[in-house]
């Protein structure tokens, strides 16, 4: 199994090649904020070149901007280091457009990213908060397809969360 | 499910610049269960309306969060008795709603109570069936109280349990909270016995809130597992004593109303963050103890009244915040021994005596912005400043913060008589609240200050 010296050593680098073929190198601690790659680094060991088939490379820089921005900040113990991690987390999901927040959502999922997971769902779960189903549907897109005369037999079974 | 799924194909995220419709829906199942488990059952029920794809995703999203009147159609004001009566529809109708086999593992409930126990007590039988590990009840007394039922201080899966204004008449109910680490007991209406029986049935509770509570008197916190605790006094009701018996807590915590409590934390002796604001303290009581909590890592005094000298004994000890802005506190002394202490913050105005001793002090935080009570900046005010500023003398980074510059512009005749009170310091940055008017005169005393100086910042 693992090899406890890669394991240990902090500066190692790994190469993470993305589906366009796009590859970034990454430290170690910085990479292994993702739960999958923190997997693969301690089944591979020695493996330096992870391949992530299923992330484009434009949102896994992204993926990897969180979690280094995460990992320095986690290194100096300040005490006011869990302000500026929501802070700096605020900024990075204001001005997402909906692409992005999809594909971002999909690759941190992929990757076993769990705070940046709950980051991102929060953000969709705000945009969803507060409004009608109407604006809903609107906000995201979404199209009713549910047959003619369903959709009505529904909200009036379900009357008791309209009212 | 299956009409949307189809647009993309490889799921590599190709095609990125086409302009999507519906991403959120794509989405795999346990990502939308994410994303509802942060809003309010209403909102999560609403979405079912959305499409076939939602429509009965709301069902297995394992958090339950019912909140009266707030989410009940978004801004609307309540609207009294017709809006009560929806909210119980609603919950009514939830919870008879098919979560059969949905796992749920956060309960919230939060409502004005207009007395009836029976509703409620029938609401929270689910939670219990559920065997939830988190349990949020905030239930807000119009002109009744709520009591909880005994049901609930049974639950062995329980991990976090926040009660909010009810009133627990427990004195020798049968507690068995085994899995139970976090409890928050906010506005509740108990007794020291009802404290002491909630406790022993809790063995390995890890952080404790009490706050604003009233019916505790003279309560005895005991638990060996215990790493955190915070009380806050009530408006009315607050402890006259108080005795914490846990030999692992990290943290203390406490916030009074500056009333007289006597707190005994003698047995709390792995302590490492002590913090007392608004507390009635007498010296005596801080020197007896500090010097005994020898895993002491940092402490906090903030407007602690009765205290007129303080004098901080402790081998361990690296950071210390004192806080002595208040009018009515008369602190005519300040003595620090404290070998390991790294920063030393101090908020207030100057005392009489002042004398610090930690050889290895980096940094030193001073706000005089707090004035005498007679508020001039006079000879006397320029000779303590001297005598405070040099017990910092051997200290590696000062900042300074002041009202006016004057505060720091020290007279010629002062500096003709005294020598440099930083003569080691090498850096110093000096924050005013209002602008420099007199900036070379300014720099001219601090350089007089501190004429080692490697660094002055002024802002």
């Amino acid at each position: 199994m693992s090899s406890s010296s890669t394991t240990t050593t902090t500066t190692r680098l790994l190469m993470l090649k993305a589906s366009d073929g796009v590859t970034f190198e990454v430290e170690e601690a910085v990479a292994t904020k993702l739960g999958a790659i923190n997997n693969m680094v301690e089944e591979e060991g020695s493996e330096d070149l992870i391949c992530l088939p299923n992330v484009n490379g434009k949102f896994l820089g992204m993926v990897l901007e969180w979690c280094k921005k995460h990992a320095n900040n986690n290194t100096n113990s300040d005490k006011g280091n869990d302000e500026v991690n929501k802070w700096w987390d605020k900024e990075f999901v204001m001005d997402l457009d909906q692409n992005t927040l999809y594909h971002l959502l999909m690759a941190a999922d992929y990757l076993s990213g769990t705070e940046l997971v709950d980051l991102l769902t929060e953000k969709v779960a705000s945009m969803i908060r507060g409004k009608k189903v109407e604006e809903i549907r609107e906000t995201f897109k979404i199209k009713s397809d549910f047959l003619p005369g369903q959709e009505e037999e529904i909200r009036k079974k379900n009357s008791w969360a309209f009212e | 499910m299956a009409t949307k799924r189809v647009k993309e194909k490889n799921g590599t995220g190709e095609n990125l610049d086409l302009e999507p419709e519906d991403r959120i829906s794509d989405l795999p199942d346990a990502v939308v269960l994410h994303i509802l488990s942060f809003l309010p059952t209403i909102a999560a029920v609403r979405t079912s309306f959305l499409s076939k794809r939602w429509r009965r995703m709301w069902t297995l999203v394992p958090v339950l969060d019912f909140y009266d009147q707030r989410d009940l159609d978004y801004l609307r004001k309540p609207n009294g008795n017709k809006d009560r009566k929806k909210f119980f529809k609603f919950v009514n109708e939830c919870l008879k709603h098919p979560y059969a086999d949905t796992t749920i593992t956060r309960f919230k409930l939060k409502a004005e109570f207009y007395g009836g126990g029976h509703r409620v007590d029938g609401w929270l039988k689910f939670p219990v069936n559920k065997s939830v590990k988190e349990l949020d009840l905030h239930v807000s007394p119009t002109n009744s109280v709520y009591c909880l039922p005994s049901a609930i201080l049974c639950m062995r899966t329980l991990t976090v349990l926040n009660l909010n204004g009810l009133e627990l008449l427990i004195s020798s109910t049968k507690v068995c909270l085994p899995s139970l680490k976090v409890l928050h007991l906010v506005n509740i209406d108990m007794h020291d016995l009802a404290l002491n029986n909630l406790l022993l049935g809790c063995p390995y509770l890890e952080k404790l809130h009490i706050h604003y509570c009233s019916g505790l008197l003279n309560p005895l916190v005991l638990s060996s597992s215990m790493k955190s605790m915070e009380y806050r006094a009530g408006y009315r009701n607050y402890a006259q004593t108080m005795e914490v018996d846990a030999r692992n807590l990290l943290s203390f915590v406490y916030k009074g109303g500056n009333n007289k409590c006597n707190i005994n934390l003698v047995r709390c002796v792995a302590v490492r963050n002590l913090s007392f604001s608004g507390a009635c303290l007498t010296h005596q009581w801080l020197e007896d103890l500090i010097p005994q909590l020898s895993f002491l890592e940092s402490l906090n005094v903030d407007s602690c009244y009765g205290v007129k000298h303080i004098k901080i004994m402790n081998q361990h000890l690296k950071n210390l915040d004192l806080d002595c802005r208040t009018d009515e506190l008369d602190l005519l002394e300040v003595a620090v021994d404290a070998p390991s202490l790294v920063s030393f913050t101090y908020s207030g105005y100057l005392m009489l005596r002042i004398s610090v001793n930690a050889p290895d002090l980096l940094y030193a935080d001073i706000n005089v912005c707090g004035q005498l009570k007679k508020a001039a900046y006079d000879m006397e005010w320029y000779t303590r400043l001297i005598n405070f500023l040099s017990e910092f003398n051997g200290t590696k980074k000062i900042h300074i913060f002041c009202g006016y510059e004057k505060a720091i512009i020290i007279p010629n005749e002062l500096r003709e008589i005294y020598p440099s009170p930083l003569s080691d310091l090498k850096y110093l940055k000096v924050k005013t609240a209002f602008p420099l008017f007199r900036k070379v005169m300014f720099k001219k005393s601090l350089l007089w200050i501190a004429p080692s100086l490697e660094t002055l910042a002024i802002e």
